[in-house]
């Protein structure tokens, strides 16, 4: 208004804008402070499990030779901690690279296998069989191939988080709701079309899916892998520190190992809420 | 002043680099696959590779130490490696299976394989097993097996458990009274100093002597002279650090972990078996012949054994396996 007061309509709407925004800003609170809330019991679990075991290792009642003292694998950690991030950072290389390889050609493998079902039809009753073979049958023959180190390692940690993934996108891929399919079908879309603009989207929560347990998978082959293959990483320090008695060194490999387990399945886990409009769709997921 | 100071200056640099380019390139290349994981076992090779001895007698050394599912046979007959260092065991078994390969030195002249006992089991001797629990390693069964039989003593005389590769928590929480087999310098050595005192028996004194840690190269290698040589040069240069290391094993074996070749190495645990393996590097023969000097009695024994537990059919050609032409060259140090 020209003269300088507002209309009744106005400013019913600035109070009214306001009062969602302070809405909006009462929800961020409220949510940053249910998630803290939620994060309470666990974490009020995991300090009384600590301080148990503190108790019980002082008194004996677990002995050091085969589970040493909080205090004692703290102190590890704290002298220590240029050797555990040497090795942390061999193995994170490993397990990511490897996590990222396999899913990347899962992905595109299921993605060629929705496209053809002939390629589906020939291939698939192989991948499901070398499902059935251990990983570790495979493992010295990655390192002949390979060499040991690193190219082997990355390339069974690949092949370990690979078939997950691959099943839950053929899964996915499939899921599709038909009425998509039939209005794609009826506007003559491609294939690739009809991957891009319906199938990827649905595949979605399936894929984050198998990306939560092949999270964990990562670091499990590639610490397993490093006992075979490699003079780096985490494994080898757990087996090595073990042959020689070390075990707060032991066990402090060990909790690193769990800890980075945790960060990459909560970077998936954050990546999937920031997708959340595809993700959140499958429930039962 | 030269006319052409930048050009003079790039030719000069030219020839540097292409000198430079033709000593680097003048030492040979030698790969060698190790025993253990790196620890004073392997003193000799990361020792006389951080000091320039190699790099002296003209050698290229790259070392793999080895580890679980490190097959140095494999490795040296692949070509992955030119010098391996293992188990006579696992040399026989191989030839056995038709691979060609050359002996030409061994670390041990006395096994430190062992079976480690509680001393409050009272096991002095292999009859006092009867009525004991005994662990046996989950590699070592028919090891166990051979080692009883050749002492009177059956499987089903002792209380057998499958244990793990490096599990001495049962023996020490006193699960088991003994736990075969054991590195004489190693598991003893963490057993006491978890507070329980243990005798050691070793099994090169009851029939089963072998020399652990023996450096092979494929047979059709070794047939070239000038290979021979390269391996005499080897010797030479890893013995002048074992030399070395037999004058002071606790100090040098604390300098090994000092340089931090292998993160879980305890210094305690690496100074005892420091000073316990050289006793069993040397004996009468290397006191007149010279440390790591192969020898066929302790091989026609070992050959025995091997049939023994069935990983051969038949002893072999042990004249065609072994070779001390490339110590006698070398002629290493008396201990």
């Amino acid at each position: 208004m020209v003269d300088g007061t507002m209309s009744g309509d106005f400013a019913a709407d600035l109070v009214g804008e306001r009062s969602r925004r302070g809405r909006a800003w009462g929800d961020r609170g409220g949510r940053a402070l249910r998630a803290l809330l939620a994060l309470l019991p666990p974490a009020v679990l995991l300090i009384g499990i600590v301080a148990l075991w503190g108790v019980l290792s002082a008194y004996g009642l677990i002995p050091s030779y085969i589970l040493p003292s909080p205090a004692a694998i703290g102190h590890e950690v704290e002298t220590n901690w240029h050797v555990l991030l040497k090795h942390a950072s061999a193995t994170t290389l490993e397990a990511i690279s490897g996590f990222l390889i396999g899913n990347t050609v899962a992905v595109i493998v299921a993605a060629l296998f929705t496209m053809s079902p002939a390629l589906k039809d020939a291939f698939l009753p192989y991948a499901l069989m070398s499902r059935a073979v251990p990983i570790v049958v495979f493992t010295p023959l990655f390192v002949v191939l390979l060499g040991r180190g690193l190219p082997s390692i990355i390339a069974i940690v690949s092949f370990a988080v690979y078939f997950p993934t691959f099943l839950n996108m053929m899964r996915g891929l499939d899921a599709v709701d038909v009425d998509y399919r039939e209005l794609l079908h009826t506007l003559s879309a491609t294939p690739l079309q009809r991957l891009r603009l319906i199938e990827f989207p649905a595949a979605m929560p399936y894929l984050f899916a198998a990306l939560k347990v092949s999270a964990s998978g990562a670091f499990i082959s590639a610490l397993v892998t490093e006992w075979i293959g490699a003079n780096t990483g985490l494994g080898y320090l757990v087996v090595v520190s073990s042959q020689f008695f070390k075990l707060p060194t032991m066990w402090a490999a060990i909790f690193t190992s769990a800890l980075l387990t945790l960060a990459l399945l909560g970077v998936v886990t954050l990546c999937e809420r920031s997708l959340w409009r595809w993700t959140g769709l499958a429930k039962e997921l | 002043m030269s006319a052409y100071p930048f050009r003079n200056a790039l030719i000069l640099g030219a020839a540097l680099a292409a000198l430079h380019g033709a000593t680097a390139s003048a030492a040979t290349p030698v790969t060698v696959v190790l025993g253990y994981i790196p620890d004073v076992e392997s003193f000799g090779a990361y020792y006389a590779k951080a000091k320039g001895y190699f790099a002296e007698a003209g050698l290229d050394v790259t070392l793999i130490p080895a580890g679980t599912g490190i097959d140095q046979v494999q490795m040296v007959d692949s070509g992955q490696a030119t010098i391996g260092i293992g188990g006579p065991e696992q040399v026989l078994a191989a030839v056995d299976k038709g691979v060609k390969l050359k002996v030409f030195a061994s670390e041990f002249q006395t096994s430190p394989v062992s079976m480690t006992c509680r001393k409050d089991a009272n096991v002095a001797k292999p009859a006092d097993l009867k009525g004991k629990r005994l662990g046996v390693k989950q590699n070592a069964e028919l090891f166990a097996k051979l080692f009883l039989s050749k002492n009177g003593v059956s499987m089903s005389d002792v209380t057998p458990t499958t244990i793990g590769g490096s599990d001495i928590s049962l023996i020490i929480a006193g699960k088991i009274d003994c736990m075969i087999t054991t590195f004489a310098f190693n598991e003893p050595a963490l057993i006491e100093q978890a507070g329980v005192p243990v005798n050691v028996l070793r099994l090169g004194d009851y029939g089963l002597n072998a020399q652990t840690d023996s450096y092979f190269v494929k047979g059709d290698w070794y047939a070239d002279a000038a290979n021979q040589a390269t391996l005499v040069k080897y010797m030479k240069a890893e013995g002048k650090a074992w030399d070395e290391f037999f004058k002071d094993p606790a100090g040098l074996s604390k300098w090994f972990v000092d340089q931090a070749f292998n993160d879980g190495l305890n210094v305690e645990q690496q100074q005892f078996q420091g000073t316990t393996q050289v006793k069993y590097m040397a004996d009468a023969v290397t006191a007149d012949k010279g440390i790591f000097w192969v020898n066929p009695k302790t091989w026609v024994e070992t050959a025995q054994n091997t049939v023994a537990t069935g990983a051969a059919k038949a002893v072999p050609d042990l004249t065609a396996l072994l070779t001390d032409d490339i110590m006698e060259k070398a002629s290493l140090a008396k201990h």
